[in-house]
């Protein structure tokens, strides 16, 4: 309960709009409300001060105390493990109620494998790429999450394992192996405490964190299974915006619809990832460089051999069912451009390829078109911030445009200021009919 | 569920000693009763987020040429096993290159295949990547040991070497020698020596 709703309460006693005896009740029923909350500031600072502990032991260990024997430094490696091990069974047994014992013991236990595992390989110089150790490490704490059960371990799983795929799949240096597979896997084994968690606690903060995690991970990671050699740039885009287009159909579903743009990631990162790849494709040299690709003798049938073209058919699939059931829950429809723009590329990229100007225009269309929507969705919702949302993309729309040389200046004049008109009209008309509403 | 909970958290237990323990076992044997090999390199200084830091060991003897190339090699191979000898001056040099483990030597070392250069009159110049080209040293040491070791390099009667004790196919980095010194003495001399 906040100082000046308290200030607020004795204003409205003094007016005598509330009695003394109600607003005593009120006051009662807030300080009842926030003693029966769980405190979530002793969990935070231990979780916090474990894991800068755990960090500073595994930056101490990579020292390398060269006066160290084998044998001590053999016995200092498990002792960090067995405090983490010592600490789980220590909660699972006394303290298994306690959220802060849980996550903290945790989260030593998570980063007293790592220090274990590393000292061992600084010891006995075990070569080896990092993606290895992250893969073996990730393996080690997965039953942690489940056992304990801890949240922040399962954020700092999902941390690792992209890091893992990011080794393995952007940085790595290894000939052989580099599409990192085993994330598929790691992902999968952490499903479980997901489903468990949007079932029981849908709208806890660290389901929300996770969401968060999970969304931004495969966003990353998803590039990772593009090997250069196989894949072709286009299919690799198409392959990512139709991943978009189902966060943001998942996002506009009935499990999270009602869940505000910050708790909602599915539906931020999905509408954001898709315009970021429209606008790209906005621009004709994408279009320019994929016409002149094919002109130079590639074949039609190399779209064949790119595995990345047969993963956008998968995900247009599960896009499709998405766009189905969301037609059939929605009785009162404004047709939502978003979910479709995947096809809509993917479409254009398979038929226009030798024809630039064409796939220009039709991006620049869809994009104008997506922007109306969501001005229009604003005006009808009364939501002043969606509808500068659609106004923003027309700006950025505009803005790209200017410099775009091959359209008259005169016509990109008159685009600019038909723009600018639009962001007074439309914000003048929506506070207008909010004062009428009030008047 | 509690029972089940209990049995996977004790099997939890038991992999996260396993695994540095079996790292342990494995490399402790090679360590004590493996066959040491002396290999000329030359050492840069990168560092591993955990580990710490390192000096990577590009080795004299990681290409190889030769004109009996097991045909089951391929380009990439990540595992081929490399048959070893001592040369004249006692360092370690390839002997062969094969794709099948050796049943009748333990001097040889598992390892994997960068490319191979196909030459002339079926020759062939094959990249080697040992798996023990890491050689950690304490942070500060590592750095200056790369200076000891370019300096080293300026006058070419040094030595630079590393020995690796090998057996049945695992290897491991024992030390790194300049002029038959460990490299960790020579940074200890180099301070003693800033110091006076």
């Amino acid at each position: 309960m906040t100082k000046a709703f308290v200030k607020d309460l004795d204003e409205l006693v003094q007016a005598n709009i509330v009695s003394a005896e109600t607003a005593q009740e009120i006051l009662r029923y807030y300080q009842n409300k926030d003693a029966e909350k769980p405190n979530r500031f002793p969990v935070i600072v231990n979780v916090l001060g474990a894991l800068l502990a755990s960090l500073g032991v595994i930056l101490v260990i990579a020292h390398n105390w060269d006066e160290l024997g084998r044998f001590s430094k053999t016995i200092i490696a498990f002792l960090p493990l067995l405090l983490g091990q010592g600490l789980c069974a220590y909660t699972l047994l006394k303290q298994k109620d306690s959220v802060a014992w849980r996550e903290t013991s945790a989260v030593v236990l998570f980063f007293g494998v790592a220090a274990c595992i590393s000292l061992i390989a600084q010891t006995y110089n075990i070569s080896g790429e990092l993606s290895g150790f992250l893969l073996t490490w990730m393996l080690l704490v997965i039953p942690v999450v489940y056992i304990m059960p801890s949240s922040v371990t399962a954020l700092l799983y999902m941390g690792g394992i992209t890091w893992y795929a990011c080794e393995a799949g952007y940085f790595g240096y290894s000939s052989s192996n580099r599409i990192p597979y085993y994330y598929i896997g790691l992902l999968a084994l952490l499903v479980p405490h997901i489903y468990q968690c949007w079932k029981y606690k849908k709208a806890s903060n660290g389901f929300i964190l996770l969401t968060w995690f999970i969304t931004l991970s495969l966003t990353i990671v998803l590039g990772t299974f593009a090997d250069g050699r196989l894949n072709r740039m286009e299919w690799i885009f198409s392959a990512y915006i139709v991943m978009f287009c189902i966060f943001y159909l998942a996002g506009r579903s009935y499990k999270l619809e009602d869940s505000r743009l910050l708790t909602n990631p599915f539906l931020s990162i999905g509408a954001l990832g898709v315009l970021f790849i429209l606008f790209s494709w906005s621009f004709e040299f994408l279009w320019n460089d994929l016409a002149d690709k094919y002109s130079i003798g590639a074949k039609r049938d190399v779209v064949l051999y790119s595995p990345f073209f047969y993963l956008t058919i998968v995900l247009l699939l599960v896009n499709a069912w998405l766009i189905i059931t969301d037609y059939k829950r929605v009785t009162k429809i404004i047709f939502d451009p978003i979910g479709f723009s995947g096809l809509l590329l993917f479409l254009l990229l398979l038929m226009t390829r030798s024809n630039a100007p064409f796939g220009t225009l039709i991006t620049n269309a869809w994009i104008l078109f997506v922007a109306v929507f969501f001005i229009r969705k604003g005006a009808i919702t009364d939501h002043l911030g969606i509808l500068n949302f659609g106004l923003t993309i027309i700006a950025l729309l505009a803005l790209f445009r200017f410099f775009d040389d091959q359209i008259p200046f005169v016509w990109r004049g008159l685009f600019f200021l038909a723009t600018g008109i639009g962001f007074f009209i439309a914000n003048y008309l929506m506070v207008k009919k909010r004062k009428e509403q009030k008047g | 569920m509690k029972k089940l909970l209990l049995i996977l958290f004790i099997i939890t237990l038991i992999a996260q000693w396993a695994v540095p323990a079996k790292m342990i076992w494995q490399k402790e044997k090679v360590w004590r009763s493996g066959k040491l090999f002396n290999f000329r390199t030359e050492p840069v200084d990168p560092a591993h987020p955990f580990k710490g830091r390192y000096i990577t060991l590009n080795f004299e003897a990681s290409s190889f040429t030769t004109v009996h190339l097991d045909t089951a090699i391929g380009n990439y191979d990540p595992e081929v096993y490399v048959l070893l000898d001592v040369d004249k001056d006692g360092f370690a040099k390839v002997h062969q290159v094969v794709k099948h483990k050796p049943a009748n030597t333990a001097d040889y070392v598992k390892a994997s295949i960068n490319y191979i250069n196909r030459m002339e009159h079926d020759s062939a110049m094959v990249m080697i990547h040992y798996p023990f080209a890491e050689f950690y040293m304490d942070e500060f040491k590592a750095i200056k040991a790369e200076d000891v070791y370019r300096e080293s390099t300026i006058d070419s009667t040094q030595k630079t070497y590393a020995v690796v004790s090998i057996m049945n196919g695992d290897a491991i980095v024992k030390d790194v020698m300049i002029n038959n010194k460990p490299i960790r003495q020579v940074v200890k001399e180099m301070g003693n020596d800033l110091k006076k």
